[in-house]
């Protein structure tokens, strides 16, 4: 059984379909790409699978479970954890306290024990702070936990954004555009950084523009255009399928 | 860093303490009646503002109608005290049961609303509770108020003077104080703090936005109500000129001039803004106009507040202490 499983996904903005009967498949310890030219419709389709935006017609199935149109914060507990492209940080928290958050799925706490500073709720905040610890040393963040978040620099704030959700112990990670502003030395760590996330048995689903990351990474691809989906493949198929080709070339000839 | 966060704690506490002692000394250097009920308003003023600081500071929900759950409060202590005989303690209760209550009905729809919007819902809902106590006279007493408002007492000993109601309000305070504290450095405060920096991306995290919303809202409107019930106590009456939107307006002056995100910029915006308007009385129709112009000032020259303010000079001063050892080996070694 796949992990998730996408059947003919819909999501319409007025007159703008913007994802137009997609289906795909994740199987579990993949790495899978989702790729397509600017405004192809992959990071609506990341809000449309992650409640952020309720799709207009299609369904999702994690695990087997059907989660369509499930509210955001219940599918994080599900097991689906994400980044954003135009970062998300909390700017009014430390770095380690920003993977704390994350935290929160694997916590219990109510507001009233947390009022009255049970026990329990101390135990859990160290278990907390541990493992954020541990999560910001595997993206090489470590040294900057105590730091203000909003002084990260933007390929920083990815690599945050990657712990935070690695925080919610999530079975599948979606990552969106996670080497953007990063220089190639960042990107070559990062490669290492996600197939260190897989080989803890996290399934990733990365949407990415950096070409040779998602080629190199990546054991299958699928590629939008203009909300549809027209190929899916090893990557050595998908750098010779004729409407990628087209898609891509076709939109350069275009900015030209 | 296990034992760096202990640390933390204790030092917390430690402040905790400090405070607790202080305000427990004040009333003995400053023994008469004036003194100690501008103390007793001071404390409520910051349980109040401990509150809003965590719906507005922590949750960045804005409300400008605290009055309102002030008011509350008050109203329904000096009801249930005044007009069905209760005892001032079950007025407490009370208020904090009609607050929570009332709360939780306005939270459901105005936190659907963002920003201004909540903002002007917030408005509108103090000034209908506003007209509301003046109108229902059968139960608020109408323009006249309530009078007769007992101080509560236990087995017969009565917080009836405001040296002995002080005590009570002392106390009230610290636990407050505690339990925001408390809350803020919880899983709670930073689901709290998600919110108000990423909405979308606290509830990517898990958080339940909704439900934290609903909750501190519920949460600031009691102990904006245990403020009134314990104001309706030290004054013995109330009446609808107390809630006011002015009230509301001073009340989250004081919660910006502190420092938003941080329960002590509530203890020191509160603190410092009450003792203002006392000396402040006498420019009667001015008050105002002087509380804009320092929420002005503050938003410009300190938006980090009072608290964020010292706490940035205070590490530049640790930076320079720090500096100032190692430059001076520098010159040893260099001659």
């Amino acid at each position: 059984m796949p992990l998730l499983e996408v059947e003919n996904l819909r999501k319409q903005f007025g007159g703008l379909m913007a994802v137009d009967d997609v289906s795909f498949r994740v199987h579990r310890d993949q790495i899978k790409a989702l790729i397509g030219p600017n405004g192809a419709g992959k990071t609506t389709l990341f809000n449309a699978l992650t409640g952020v935006d309720k799709p207009t017609s299609g369904k999702v199935l994690f695990d087997g479970a059907d989660i369509t149109g499930k509210r955001a914060h219940e599918v994080a507990e599900i097991g689906i954890a994400r980044t954003f492209q135009n970062t998300q940080i909390f700017a009014n928290m430390n770095v380690l306290e920003n993977v704390m958050v994350g935290r929160h799925c694997q916590t219990k706490s109510g507001i009233f024990s947390c009022m009255l500073g049970l026990p329990s709720v101390r135990r859990e905040d160290l278990e907390s702070e541990e493992r954020a610890y541990s999560l910001l040393t595997l993206v090489g963040l470590e040294k900057k936990a105590k730091s203000s978040s909003d002084d990260l620099p933007v390929g920083e704030r990815h690599l945050l954004e990657i712990a935070r959700a690695l925080a919610t112990e999530p079975k599948l990670i979606l990552l969106d555009e996670p080497a953007a502003g990063l220089n190639n030395e960042e990107t070559s760590r990062l490669s290492d950084t996600i197939y260190r996330i897989r080989g803890n048995g996290v399934t990733v689903l990365l949407v990415e523009h950096d070409m040779g990351l998602v080629m190199e990474i990546s054991d299958e691809v699928v590629v939008l255009n203009f909300g549809k989906k027209i190929a899916e493949g090893p990557p050595l198929l998908i750098q010779q399928d004729e409407q990628v080709i087209q898609a891509y070339l076709g939109q350069e000839i275009e900015h030209a | 860093m296990t034992s760096g966060r202990r640390g933390r704690l204790n030092k917390q506490w430690l402040w905790v303490g400090l405070y607790a002692l202080t305000m427990a000394i004040i009333p003995n250097v400053l023994a008469n009646n004036y003194y100690m009920k501008m103390l007793i308003v001071l404390a409520i003023n910051t349980i109040i503002v401990i509150g809003l600081n965590l719906l507005m500071g922590y949750a960045g929900q804005v409300s400008l109608g605290h009055a309102a759950f002030y008011g509350i409060g008050a109203y329904s202590s000096a009801i249930m005290t005044t007009k069905y005989g209760m005892s001032a303690w079950l007025g407490i209760v009370a208020a904090i049961l009609v607050g929570g209550l009332v709360a939780y009905l306005i939270a459901i729809p105005a936190l659907r609303l963002k920003g201004h919007y909540l903002a002007m819902a917030t408005l509108g809902f103090a000034e209908i509770v506003h007209i509301l106590f003046i109108e229902l006279r059968e139960i608020t007493g109408g323009t006249d108020g309530l009078y007769g408002v007992p101080a509560p007492s236990i087995a017969g000993f009565a917080f009836d003077t405001p040296q002995r109601l002080y005590v009570l309000v002392w106390m009230v305070l610290v636990i407050c104080l505690v339990m925001a504290l408390n809350i803020a450095k919880s899983r709670v405060g930073r689901a709290l703090r998600a919110v108000h920096g990423s909405e979308i991306a606290a509830a990517s995290m898990g958080v339940d936005t909704a439900k934290y919303k609903i909750q501190v809202f519920v949460l600031s409107g009691i102990l904006a109500c245990v403020g009134g019930s314990l104001y309706a106590s030290m004054a013995g009456y109330v009446s609808s000129e107390s809630f006011t939107l002015t009230v509301s307006i001073t009340l989250v002056t004081m919660a910006v001039c502190g420092g938003m995100g941080n329960v002590w910029g509530a203890v020191i915006g509160a603190s410092t803004l009450t003792i203002m308007q006392e000396y402040l009385k006498s420019y009667n129709d001015y008050n105002l106009v002087i509380f804009g112009a320092i929420l002005i000032l503050a938003m410009v020259f300190m938006p980090q507040g009072i608290y964020g303010a010292f706490s940035d000079l205070a590490k530049k001063l640790k930076h320079r202490l720090q500096a100032i050892p190692e430059t001076a080996g520098e010159q040893h070694a260099a001659s």
